[in-house]
Parts: C-alpha cells; structure tokens; sequence
C-alpha cells in the first residue's frame, strides 16, 4: 500500500515537472507556432497548433527587419570584440596570477570593482565621450566599449582557472630558453582552451543580445544590431504580431542551434564562476 | 649591478606589456565614464551647458514623485525576483540533481529562457498578456475561467507583478543550474548517516543541504540582487514603464531621463551615483552577512 502511494506521488510529481518545464519553453513554441500561422488563424488561435502553415512572413520579415545586414553587423561586432577580449583578458589574467605582487593584486580589485558599476552609470558620460572622439556610430567604437564591459567577468573567470594550471611546465620552457610571450603562447594558451572556450560562448550570447549598447551609441541604420532592428521593427508595426513573430524566430533560432551545441561550455562556466567566487 | 637592475626592469616591462591592453580599455571606457558620472551628478548639464550646482540634483530627486515611484518599484522588483527566482531554482535543482530518465532535457529546458534577450522575451510575453488577442486570455476563456481574464499590463500593480513573473521565469534556470553544481558537492555520506538516525526529508534539507549550498546561495543571491536593481529591458519591451509611470524602475528611469524625455543629463548621472550607491551597499552587506553564515556552519 505505502509503495503503491509512494510511485502515484512520484508519477504526479514527475507529471508535474514536466509540466513546469513546457511552461518555461512555451513562449518560444508559441513564437514558433504563431509565426506560421495565418492572421486570421492567430488571431482566433493565438496558443494552439498551427492548422495551416505558411511562411510568407519570414519572407517579408526577413526584407523589411534587413535580417541579412543586421545579422552580419551583430556577428562582425560580436566575434571581433569576443576574441580580442578573450585574448587581453587571458593575457591580463596570466600576469596577475603569476605576479604575486601587490600592484598586480590591486589591478585584480580593480577589475572586479568593474562587475557592481552598474551600465547606467557610465551611459551618460560614455555617450558624450562617444561623439567628441569621433566613435559614435562606428563598428570599432562600440566594440570597444565591449571590450572594456565584458573585462572584470572574463578576468574574473580566467584567474580562478589559472590558477589550478600547474606551473611545472611553465618553468620547464623559462629553463628550455623560452621567453615570456613565448610561454605563454606556446605553453599556457593552448592550456586555456576549455575555459577560454566558455567565456566567448558566454560573452557572444551577452553581446549578441545586448540591446542598450547599439541602441545608444550605433543607431545608424546600415550598422544596426538584430536586437536594434526587432525593437524598431516592433515600434513601426505594433499590431503586426505575424511579421514580428517570423522577426523573433528568426533571431532566436541561432541562439538555439548555438546553445544545444555548446551548452555544455555554458553549463560549466556559469558554475566555475560562481563556486570558485 | 647594474645590469642586473636593467634586467628586472625589463622584466616589469614584459609583465606590463601582459595587462595593458585589457587594463587601458577597462580604464578608458568604463571607470573614466563613471568617474565622470560622479562630477556631472553635481551639474544641471543638459548636453550644452553645465553648471555647478551642488547637491541640488539629489535634493530634486527626493521631491519627484516619479522618481520615488522608480525607487519603490525597483525596491518591489528586486525583492520578489530575487525570493521567487531563488524559490523556485532551488526547488528544481532539488528535483533534478538526481539522475532519472529525461533529467538533462528538462535541465535544459529550465534553462532555455535564459539565452534570449530579456527585450525579446520581453515583445513575446507582451504579445501572451495582451488583453484581447493575447494567448493567456483566450486558455482563460477555453478553460471557461472568463472570470480570471484582466488586462494584464493595463493595471499598475498587476502589471508589476508581471515583471516580476516573466524577469523570475526567464532567469529561474541560471539560479538552478548553480545550486546544481553546489547540490553535487554534497558527500553522500551524510545523508546516509541521517537515514539511519531517522531524519525527516524536511529536516535533512534544513541541516544538510542547505547549510552545505551555502556557497551557491550567496552568489545567487548576489547575482540576483546586482542584476534587479538594474532591470531594465524587460520593462522597456513589456510595458514601456507604463501605464503612465507606474511600472518605471530606475535603470529605466535614468534612461528616460537621459536620452527620450528631454537630456538632463546631471540629473540622470545623479540618479545613476543612487543607483550604484545602492548596488554597492548591498553587495558588501550581503557578502559580509552571508560569508559569516558560511563560516560558521
């Protein structure tokens, strides 16, 4: 009788769970769903199976959102300032851990100080800042700014990895003749692999999805991000919910195919950050 | 001697050479801009002309019923999201750190919201709570629960309540995956000493688990904290602080402030050295607090 009460609990529970977890991707079935749908279609069925399914909205979403352009401007911006940053921080993170002096400690501080000042506090200034140097609506401008945002997690990360590198070798090819740089390319990078591969997966999602940033400082139109683009796109036909829907799909699907892919490198650095914090 | 003080310099040199790429991009454009946030906050600069005028940015501020209002519904959001985001992570961590069939689709389920950008989850959810075609009102009406149908956005302190719930239901999985990680540190061990003491489930999880996830509690509590008193795109693409100003929080404030209703720009760097003001007190109070709990246990 106790087991036969114990297994009805663990089947409800489970049914329970699963029913949690549909809750928590429904939204993006329905994105899904309500992007094949037809108008009329939606609008007397907006959370059910598509009967009929059509993709004449992609089509004009994929023209008036210029999905083409906006997307090769989000991927150019993100992988350039995503590896530049994983290089700079790597080499930055290498050399705080290795000098253990207290210049180098106070460099680390002052990295992490970075993770509490919130974006709006440098918004303002930064605008200004943007305009007289000339990088306002420039790909190079706000990929700088990327490089400096994303600097205290991706230093912060990399330290506590560093760390469980074992010196051994390292002095192995200071003895062989080798000499700093050369260490640290040759020997300590390839090390690094894993956890570098973490932070750019984790950096790329940041800055692909950040809105903020391109909406303040790269508003112009040929140079629009695909965050930018679906926020405009959604200003010009708010009641169009068919055309926006195909719009969202389509940004989203990336993302997806990115994070099944990698979810693995995303799992692990969201958790070595944390428990090593 | 002397070449030996020239060889250490050049070493210094090399070593510098590592950290100055990445430190003068943090310096230029992170911590200058906020230095200078600090001194515009004492200005009535509107982009054009700038004046000194004190403190008399802070003092406008505690008499702007709008911004009181940002300040009490930042206070509500952080709050909520973080007790609910927590909640209800720890109790999935909790169901699915054991290994059954299915576990890492659900996992990955849980944590799929996350990789979205809050402004797009944000378009999505407005679309599920618009009152008249809106998905959440017709399930109602399928359901024959007509009398639970309401304009989700319309209402100020509804409304509120559903930032709350697209900000925790999009971020539950991050809080989950990390108490993951903690709950697998656990050593089996105790609980098996426990069994045969004759622990109950509940009292297992209050003097086992949870002080042994104490690492993972902190940062999720931190993280949660840092990351609600800026929430901001979320709000943007849900209900645009409205109705009226009732659901402005005061990222999003500064924002308004700053580059659509007009440029004050003093005024929104003043409410930005606020607003880090507040981040900054609440992370060293909640490490400090929650440290302390970690040694002790």
């Amino acid at each position: 009788m106790r087991s036969y009460l114990s297994r009805t609990t663990a089947i409800i529970g489970m049914g329970l769970l699963w029913l949690a977890a549909l809750i928590e991707i429904y939204p993006i079935i329905l994105v899904v769903f309500s992007a094949v749908k037809s108008k009329p279609e939606l609008a007397v069925n907006p959370f059910g199976f598509p009967k009929e399914i059509t993709f004449q909205f992609f089509a004009t979403a994929y023209d008036t959102m210029h999905y083409f352009r906006s997307v090769s401007n989000t991927v150019l911006i993100a992988c350039v300032s995503v590896v530049l940053s994983a290089a700079m921080t790597s080499m930055a993170a290498y050399a705080i851990v290795r000098r253990k002096n207290r210049f180098h400690s106070f460099l680390y501080m002052l990295f992490l100080a970075g993770m509490i000042i919130p974006f709006q506090m440098t918004m303002i200034p930064l605008y200004k800042m943007m305009v007289d140097l000339g990088l306002y609506n420039s790909y190079h401008g706000i990929m700088m700014i990327y490089l400096a945002l994303t600097a205290p997690f991706s230093v912060f990360l990399l330290v506590g990895f560093i760390k469980s590198v074992p010196r051994e070798l390292e002095e192995a090819a200071l003895i062989d003749g080798c000499g700093i740089f050369q260490t640290f390319f040759r020997i300590v990078l390839p090390l690094l692999k894993p956890a570098l591969t973490t932070l750019c997966v984790l950096n790329l999602f940041s800055v692909w999805n950040d809105f903020l940033m391109p909406v303040l400082f790269l508003p112009d139109d040929k140079k629009m991000t695909i965050t930018v683009q679906i926020s405009k796109f959604q200003g010009m036909y708010s009641n169009d919910w068919s055309l926006l829907f195909a719009g969202i799909c389509m940004i989203v699907l990336p993302m997806v195919v990115i994070y099944l892919l990698a979810q693995r490198f995303i799992i692990n650095g969201i958790t070595a950050g944390a428990i090593k914090g | 001697m002397q070449t030996n003080l020239r060889q250490k310099w050049k070493i210094n040199g090399i070593w510098l050479l590592f950290v100055l790429p990445a430190l003068l991009f943090y310096l230029i454009f992170l911590l200058l801009p906020t230095l200078s946030a600090t001194y515009y906050s004492l200005t009535d600069w509107d982009g054009v002309t700038s004046t000194f005028i004190g403190l008399d940015n802070f003092r406008a501020m505690f008499q702007d019923r709008l911004i009181l209002a940002s300040f009490r519904n930042t206070l509500q959001y952080t709050v909520s999201i973080t007790i609910v985001q927590n909640g209800l992570g720890l109790l999935a961590a909790l169901l699915l750190v054991r290994a059954f069939r299915g576990v890492n689709a659900l996992r990955t389920m849980f944590f799929m919201p996350h990789i979205f950008s809050g402004l797009v989850m944000g378009y999505v959810w407005g679309f599920i709570l618009e009152p008249n075609i809106g998905a959440l009102n017709n399930v109602l009406e399928f359901l024959h629960l007509d009398a639970l149908k309401m304009s989700w956005l319309g209402d100020p302190s509804v409304a509120r309540w559903m930032i709350v719930f697209v900000s925790s239901w999009q971020n539950l999985g991050f809080s989950m995956v990390i108490y993951i990680a903690g709950l697998q540190g656990v050593p089996r061990d105790l609980y098996e000493y426990s069994d045969v003491e004759g622990a109950s489930r509940w009292r297992k999880f209050a003097s086992i688990t949870f002080p042994l996830i104490a690492p993972s509690f902190t940062i999720n509590m931190i993280l949660c904290l840092i990351g609600n008193l800026k929430l901001f795109d979320q709000i943007y693409s849900l209900t645009g602080g409205g109705p009226g100003f009732a659901t402005e929080s005061i990222a999003s404030t500064i924002y308004k402030v700053g580059f659509y209703n007009g440029i004050e720009w003093g005024y929104g760097s003043a409410l930005s050295i606020v607003l880090f003001l507040c981040i900054l007190l609440l992370s060293v109070t909640m490490v400090t607090l929650l440290r302390r709990r970690e040694v002790e246990m």
